[in-house]
């Protein structure tokens, strides 16, 4: 019993020391990070992920361009309850002087972060945070994106379904304000435009992987009379894809590269342009653009930012008319008819 | 019949506790660096990661000292219940009652008392973990129900009850987490070093320790904790009150993970988020394992768990080693350290054999 006592205050004493001795020689490098060298940051996992594929490469296409310059692509995984934690590990990590990222949840992290670690500079695509001089945040208007595939929902269940009481729906991973305020109200907008009676149902899997749940929501939709869906559910929406592909019926797809999915079931995608957003901020910051930091800034489709991608064998096979209405449409978002400009989130 | 394993969480008690934990320090350690050879494409990179960076400034040692706090009161938890021969599995459902009960009471509660709802949440994760297992605690005291199965299905039915909680009546709409609201700054424990996230937390781990070290060796109280656990019928013909001794260790538990789910919410995540306890029930066995079931050696054997996350996110963040590579290299230490009691039961079951025969 002594022997083992004595054994555990050697190993304590042992700790003890060698905490107090690495806390003091750390304390005395305090060197900051390199300023060209650049983080990004995954909330989730980037391969099969279209935005956050383009999040990837527009940060490397801006590093490629700057002399000196490094970059290091950080997953983080689905599971929100872990990013603070990754997140913080990355900034402490003291390698880097920018961290760049996309989603709407990151700005929220990063605020916590940056008192504490002032060197950084966080910058974030797809989110809203406007006034702290650490973060700049740019989002898309996705009200107009809502509003592109809501409107060619519209014509597609019209087009097959002419004298059927017009519904379509949305599958989603879970309410979020961008969603709330910005999707869905776009969404219902496109639809109502072709249809003011059109009805919208709405469904929530309750998280951002579950395909097979997503697949069973579609399915009871698709069954009830919906055509067309959205699916906003991260890759989750695969199993609406297989569901529209099971029961011959289509989805409308969000942020790009859904033909990929399935050729003939997702007949439309909402595009936005964050490959080249990113690369735009952040070739600006590592020249020396600190303006950015503190702003909050939403672009749209008359920048460009927001658009439609035609090529698909889904959206070919639509009806002429069908595909003539949808580019009038988009020309008019275009000039501003409607109207989905604003200010602030 | 108790299993080689749990017997050994339960009383590995005073002969080898120092050699487990190097057996597991070892074992993590070479596992680490295999881990970063074969699956990194930058090996030195992955190397440097996982056993320099966690120890490369004063913010991320701290950072994983706090780190280890509630996984080592979950840790305490688990003694205290195995100690008592109870094999509750419930732990995770424990903490994340916790959590969400602080979280609700930080929040709901700060309008009211101010910094004083510090203290109304820390009493709000306790109450609710002790609420969590007093389920199966009342159940083995008047029916006699095995606490291994009831604990984890009661455990298991809090855990999607609070998910659907975070994320439907409690959540936060105006953010985009699966969280409820953030607490305030003046609600949440004081930061002791900034910018690492230390709090007073992990010192209150010590305590603990500390005093459930005394109460298993040196009172009558812990004695009879201990017999019990061992012999429940020799206990009763000692004297000691083993009604209470059927029900109480498994509430006192609830109450430990609930202390620890209440302090990752004041701590550096400031609220609730859904799935936030992932893992801690399933690790805090672990590192009781890994602390042979003395209380002294918790806080040793939850730093080395802490290492390995925090190791293991480092690599992720700094070379391109998987992040669910500390997931496994914990794992595989608690295989490897709880082989040797295996290894002894079969050695044990060799011996009998030839005398059955014989007879």
């Amino acid at each position: 019993m002594n022997r083992q006592s004595n054994a555990f205050k050697t190993l304590y004493a042992v700790v003890a020391i060698a905490a107090i001795a690495l806390a003091v020689s750390c304390s005395k490098s305090a060197a900051g990070p390199d300023p060209l060298s650049v983080a990004v940051f995954v909330p989730g996992v980037a391969s099969g992920s279209p935005i956050y594929e383009m999040l990837v490469a527009g940060a490397e296409k801006a590093v490629a361009e700057i002399p000196g310059a490094t970059v290091k692509v950080i997953e983080a995984g689905y599971d929100q309850s872990t990013w603070l934690d990754s997140l913080r590990d990355t900034v402490a990590s003291g390698e880097f002087s920018i961290v760049v990222s996309s989603n709407p949840s990151l700005p929220e992290l990063c605020a916590k972060l940056s008192p504490d670690y002032p060197s950084v500079r966080f910058i974030v695509a797809d989110a809203y945070l406007p006034g702290n001089p650490a973060i700049h945040t740019i989002l898309f208007n996705q009200m107009e994106q809502g509003f592109i595939v809501g409107y060619l929902a519209g014509l597609v269940t019209k087009d097959r379904n002419p004298d059927a009481a017009p519904v379509a729906g949305i599958v989603a991973a879970q309410h979020y304000p961008t969603l709330d305020r910005l999707i869905r109200p776009g969404f219902e907008a496109g639809l109502k435009a072709v249809d003011p009676e059109f009805k919208l149902e709405f469904r929530e899997v309750g998280n951002w992987y579950d395909s097979a749940k997503a697949s069973e929501l579609a399915s009871s939709l698709y069954g009830s009379g919906v055509e067309v869906i959205l699916p906003i559910a991260g890759s989750g929406g695969q199993g609406v894809v297989a569901s529209a592909r099971e029961n011959g019926a289509s989805v409308v797809w969000f942020d790009g590269a859904g033909y990929a999915l399935d050729p003939e079931a997702v007949i439309g995608c909402a595009t936005i342009a964050q490959d080249r957003l990113v690369y735009e901020r952040l070739k600006a910051a590592l020249s020396g653009d600190t303006s950015l930091y503190g702003r909050a800034d939403i672009v749209s489709a008359r920048d460009g930012y927001v658009g439609f991608d035609p090529d698909g064998k889904g959206y070919a096979a639509l009806p002429r008319s069908v595909r003539d209405a949808l580019d009038a449409a988009i020309a008019g978002l275009k000039a501003g008819t409607p109207d989905f400009s604003m200010d602030t989130f | 019949m108790i299993s080689p394993v749990l017997r050994t969480v339960k009383d590995t008690g005073a002969s080898s506790t120092p050699k487990r934990l190097a057996i597991a320090v070892a074992t993590a350690a070479a596992l680490a660096a295999l881990a970063a050879a074969a699956l990194s494409g930058e090996p030195s990179t992955a190397l440097r990661a996982f056993f320099v960076a966690p120890f490369s400034n004063a913010s991320s040692i701290l950072n994983m000292v706090e780190l280890s706090a509630p996984l080592a009161l979950c840790a305490l938890g688990v003694i205290v219940t195995f100690r008592a021969g109870h094999y509750s599995l419930g732990g995770e459902g424990q903490a994340y009652a916790g959590s969400i009960a602080a979280a609700a009471a930080g929040y709901y509660g700060y309008a009211a008392l101010g910094p004083g709802a510090t203290l109304a949440a820390v009493v709000a994760g306790v109450l609710a973990g002790a609420a969590v297992a007093a389920l199966p605690a009342m159940g083995r005291r008047f029916a006699g129900a095995e606490v291994l199965l009831t604990s984890i299905l009661v455990s298991q039915g809090f855990i999607f009850v609070i998910d659907w909680a975070i994320g439907g009546p409690l959540r936060d709409r105006s953010g985009n987490l699966i969280a409820m609201p953030a607490l305030e700054t003046e609600a949440l424990l004081a930061r002791l070093e900034p910018p690492s996230t230390l709090t007073v937390a992990p010192f209150v781990v010590l305590i603990l320790c500390v005093a459930a070290s005394f109460y298993f060796e040196r009172t009558r109280s812990g004695a009879a904790h201990d017999l019990y656990g061992r012999n429940p019928r020799f206990a009763e013909l000692q004297g000691y009150d083993v009604e209470r001794l059927s029900w109480a260790p498994v509430v006192a538990s609830g109450m430990l993970h609930g202390l620890a789910g209440a302090l990752m919410v004041l701590g550096a995540k400031g609220t609730a988020i859904r799935g936030m306890s992932g893992g801690i029930g399933w690790s805090a066995i672990g590192a009781a394992l890994v602390a042979g079931s003395r209380p002294s050696a918790v806080p040793l054997a939850a730093l080395l768990f802490a290492w390995l996350d925090s190791g293991a996110r480092q690599a992720a963040v700094l070379s391109d080693l998987p992040p669910d590579a500390g997931m496994a290299i914990k794992a595989l230490v608690i295989l490897v350290v709880s082989s040797r009691p295996s290894w002894t039961a079969v050695k044990a079951f060799m011996r009998r054999t030839p005398t059955r025969r014989a007879k």
